[in-house]
């Protein structure tokens, strides 16, 4: 879907540019919980505290494993 | 008679012209149009005659205060014996001519016809 | 993509009993041809009836659900209600929506709406959903502050012209709905969200550090700190709304004051006229006067002439009497000398005496003289002529022909002018004649009101944001002291805190920029789609405002501000399709009236451009708006289903495909 893509488009531009430590990939996991949930406001929020609280927890586990 | 009018008064026809004047022209009193008349049949140079069928309408007294207007007939017309006959023929030969002019032109108005009065000579 | 696969409607309006619309698989047009009154707008309602559980009429007013169910049915069998079953497709899933309104039990004849009750649910792939995952898919797939770029009903065209208009309140909702459509509030919402997420982070952090014994009293400080700054942030934002609700009432009560002013300024006037009728009127009655005084005397002048004639030739006579009367004093004065002369025979002056010639002479002297008598008569004759002369000169008047003539003109412009000025008040108290001028001065009163009000919380506002800062500050501060530590909870704390911010500012960033592509992108499309809609040659294209509003721009540059039904309807168009192509929202374009004020040759290029504005088009038209041969010459292959809505009665309309 052409919006779509511009719409991430446009955020990937500025995270390269500006954020490039922030990941893509979470950055696109949370823009699509908004999409869906446009409507629903509470059960976005809960979603994307969720995403980031997992996204977290990897990086923990991930440098545990390194240490 | 062997004398003079005590009374001026109006044929018909006449006093119709004069309540159409009075109403058009603003004349505050039908008596100034009325000495509008008898000027303008003056300056149109009509003589004094006789009136058939004058109603009355006017007291001498009330008409002319002062007795200015007998001095100026008797100045105008001093073989007119009887000089408020005279101004009643007078008068009354005013509003035919008046008359007349109406009925050519409806919306008459007095300034129009001064002017007119003084140029023609 | 959000496609509809068929429509079954059932006693819904006209559409009697059980009526199904199929639109077959693949991209194209489809057209419902139907007259004046017997159910487009219906089917329109329908779609949005299963999708909102609303039906609206003219102008966006909805109309009470209880009225809807068809009347035969309801009078032939007893049976009320309706239904209306909405399957579609999207994102390679099978959906079945089912919408019903029914009496409720126990309920025979239903009177008003709640005798009803409404009943839906919704299948996907065959399997009924819950009703909160039911809301979410329906409010996914098609949002109703969007659908009005879906059902469009060309009767409704002004609201796009409300765009152009910065702070009508119309405007800014169908801004809102746009931006919902081009997906704006993922970014909005994503920005606010992590907001918040921020701000718990935060929070976390502090109670981490208090945890801590050596970051204790930084915690406790961070604590307080972040607290205080939510307190000042909540006045704020209660602050801004205040301000955004007064706001709204300037501008209402600009809208109102500007038409105010029209009145204001009627009221103004209609006391000036008062006073200049008034005036005019004194004025005229002195000038009457003036007039009825003149009348008086103008017989005078009349015979000014005539006076002055007889005047002077009295006066001529007068001289010409007094001249012999002078001889005749001096002659009868020397006749006594020359009587006595005769009677003496010698000249009484000088002695001598008088010769017969001289006698002769004298006797014809004397017997010249004017006797005594005649004399008399002729001094008689002229205090006569004396007395007429003054009396004349009494009646004697300049004429006053000129200055009635100025009084009357200047009366007949006086009185155009009272019955201009009468004209005017009358017309103005026609127009004042429902105002209640209290009601203006008040109006007037509380508008100033608002705007001190708007100034104080302006500042009001500015001092919080200010404290704000410095408490941001203050927070920095405290943050940078607790980094030096290095607690794990702590850092754990502070790396989602980090990450938060981040993501904040990424997602505040977008939104900006995403706006600013957005704009440069609908206006590009919606320039080509008006480029090949227009017959106009000499219109370059659109040009996009902050709220999406379009002006039609001119070859020369410059912008065309007015303009008419049928190019209303054109930029509209232009704009939806623009959209369409743009959005991460997609769906069939379902059109009532769509060629409404437009002539032959607008209409055939609409109908060229449909294809290429949606995938799915759906067109509600009568025969003298889109005639069918016209149709199918232009769409050709992507035509893909034609329907006639026929009529059975005033009360009874069938769908009937065209074979």
């Amino acid at each position: 879907m052409k919006g779509d893509e511009e719409l991430l488009d446009t955020v990937e531009q500025i995270r390269k540019a500006k954020f490039p430590d922030v990941p893509a990939d979470l950055v696109q996991k949370l823009l699509l919980i908004e999409a869906n949930y446009t409507e629903n406001r509470v059960e976005a929020y809960r979603r994307i505290e969720k995403a980031i609280d997992a996204y977290l927890e990897k990086q923990a586990a991930a440098k545990e494993a390194g240490d | 008679m062997a004398e003079d009018k005590k009374t001026i008064g109006l044929t018909e026809a006449n006093k119709k012209v004069m309540d159409q004047l009075v109403e058009k022209a603003g004349f505050g009193r039908d008596m100034d149009a009325a000495k509008f008349a008898f000027a303008l049949a003056v300056n149109r140079g009509a003589e004094p005659g006789q009136v058939e069928g004058a109603g009355t309408i006017w007291n001498i007294g009330s008409f002319d205060e002062g007795g200015d207007l007998k001095a100026l007939i008797q100045n105008l017309y001093p073989s007119a014996e009887f000089p408020y006959r005279a101004l009643e023929s007078l008068v009354n030969a005013g509003f035919s001519l008046l008359g007349a002019e109406l009925k050519t032109n409806p919306e008459l108005r007095v300034e129009d016809l001064l002017k007119k009065e003084a140029v023609t000579p | 993509m959000f496609v509809i696969r068929s429509i079954t409607l059932t006693d819904f309006g006209p559409f009697k009993g059980e009526q199904r619309i199929e639109f077959p698989a693949g991209s194209g047009v489809s057209i419902i041809y139907g007259e004046n009154m017997r159910g487009k707008k219906t089917l329109l309602n329908a779609i949005r009836y299963a999708l909102f559980g609303k039906v609206i009429t003219r102008g966006d007013r909805p109309i009470a659900l209880h009225q809807i169910g068809n009347w035969e049915t309801a009078k032939e069998s007893g049976k009320y209600g309706f239904k209306v079953v909405l399957s579609f497709e999207h994102e390679n899933a099978e959906y079945e929506l089912t919408r019903e309104h029914r009496p409720r039990a126990g309920v025979v004849t239903p009177q008003t709406g709640v005798d009803y009750q409404q009943e839906w649910f919704l299948k996907k792939d065959g399997d009924v959903l819950g009703p909160d995952q039911r809301d979410t898919e329906i409010a996914r797939i098609m949002p109703e502050a969007v659908s009005r770029f879906f059902l469009f009903d060309g009767e409704l065209l002004q609201q796009y012209e409300e765009l152009l208009r910065d702070e009508s309140d119309m405007g800014r909702r169908i801004k809102e709905s746009i931006e919902r459509i081009l997906g704006v509030p993922v970014l909005t919402n994503g920005r606010t969200d992590l907001g918040e997420l921020f701000k718990d982070a935060q929070k976390r952090e502090s109670k981490a550090a208090q945890k801590n014994q050596k970051t204790q009293s930084l915690g406790n400080q961070h604590g307080a700190l972040l607290k205080q700054r939510d307190g000042l942030q909540e006045r704020t934002d209660r602050l801004t709304k205040d301000l955004e609700v007064l706001r709204a009432g300037k501008t209402s009560k600009e809208e109102l004051l500007r038409k105010m002013e029209k009145t204001r300024a009627l009221l103004d006037e209609r006391a000036r006229l008062q006073d200049e009728i008034t005036q005019t009127g004194v004025v005229i009655k002195a000038k009457e006067e003036r007039r009825r005084d003149l009348l008086t005397v103008a017989w005078k002048g009349l015979l000014s002439n005539r006076i002055r004639l007889t005047r002077e030739a009295l006066e001529r006579d007068l001289q010409k009497n007094r001249e012999i009367y002078e001889r005749a004093l001096v002659s009868a004065d020397i006749a006594e000398k020359l009587k006595k002369a005769l009677a003496d025979g010698e000249c009484s002056t000088c002695g001598q005496g008088l010769s017969e010639k001289a006698k002769e002479r004298i006797d014809a002297l004397v017997k010249e003289t004017l006797p005594k008598q005649e004399r008399a008569k002729l001094e008689g004759t002229i205090q006569q002529t004396e007395v007429r002369i003054a009396a004349l000169k009494q009646s004697e008047a300049a004429g006053n022909a000129e200055v009635l003539e100025e009084v009357q003109n200047a009366l007949d412009d006086l009185k155009i002018k009272k019955a201009t000025a009468e004209g005017r008040l009358a017309e103005i108290r026609e127009q004042t004649k429902d105002l209640d001028e209290a009601e203006v001065r008040k109006l007037y009163m509380e508008y100033d009101k608002m705007v001190t009000e708007i100034t104080i919380l302006q500042e009001g506002i500015k001092k919080q944001e200010e404290s704000l800062k410095e408490v941001n500050e203050n927070i920095g501060k405290v943050e940078a002291e607790m980094a030096k530590y290095g607690d794990a909870d702590l850092a754990t704390e502070r790396a989602r805190k980090e990450l938060c911010d981040k993501l904040r500012s990424l997602f505040a960033e977008g939104v900006g920029a995403y706006r600013d592509r957005l704009r440069g992108k609908v206006e590009k499309d919606a320039t080509a789609l008006f480029v090949q809609l227009t017959s106009e040659p000499e219109y370059k294209g659109l040009k996009i405002n902050e709220s999406y509003g379009l002006t039609i721009v001119h070859q020369d540059g410059t912008d065309i501000p007015v303009r008419s039904a049928g190019a209303e309807h054109i930029v509209a168009l232009s704009l939806m399709g623009a959209l369409q192509r743009n959005a991460p929202l997609r769906g069939p374009i379902v059109m009532d009236s769509p060629f409404g004020r437009l002539d032959e040759t607008h209409t055939t290029k609409v109908v060229q451009s449909l294809p290429s504005m949606a995938d799915q088009v759906m067109l509600l038209v009568y025969e003298s708006e889109l005639d069918p041969k016209q149709a199918r010459n232009e769409l050709k292959g992507k035509l893909r289903k034609e329907y006639r809505i026929e009529r059975v009665s005033a009360r009874h309309s069938d769908l009937k495909p065209v074979a």
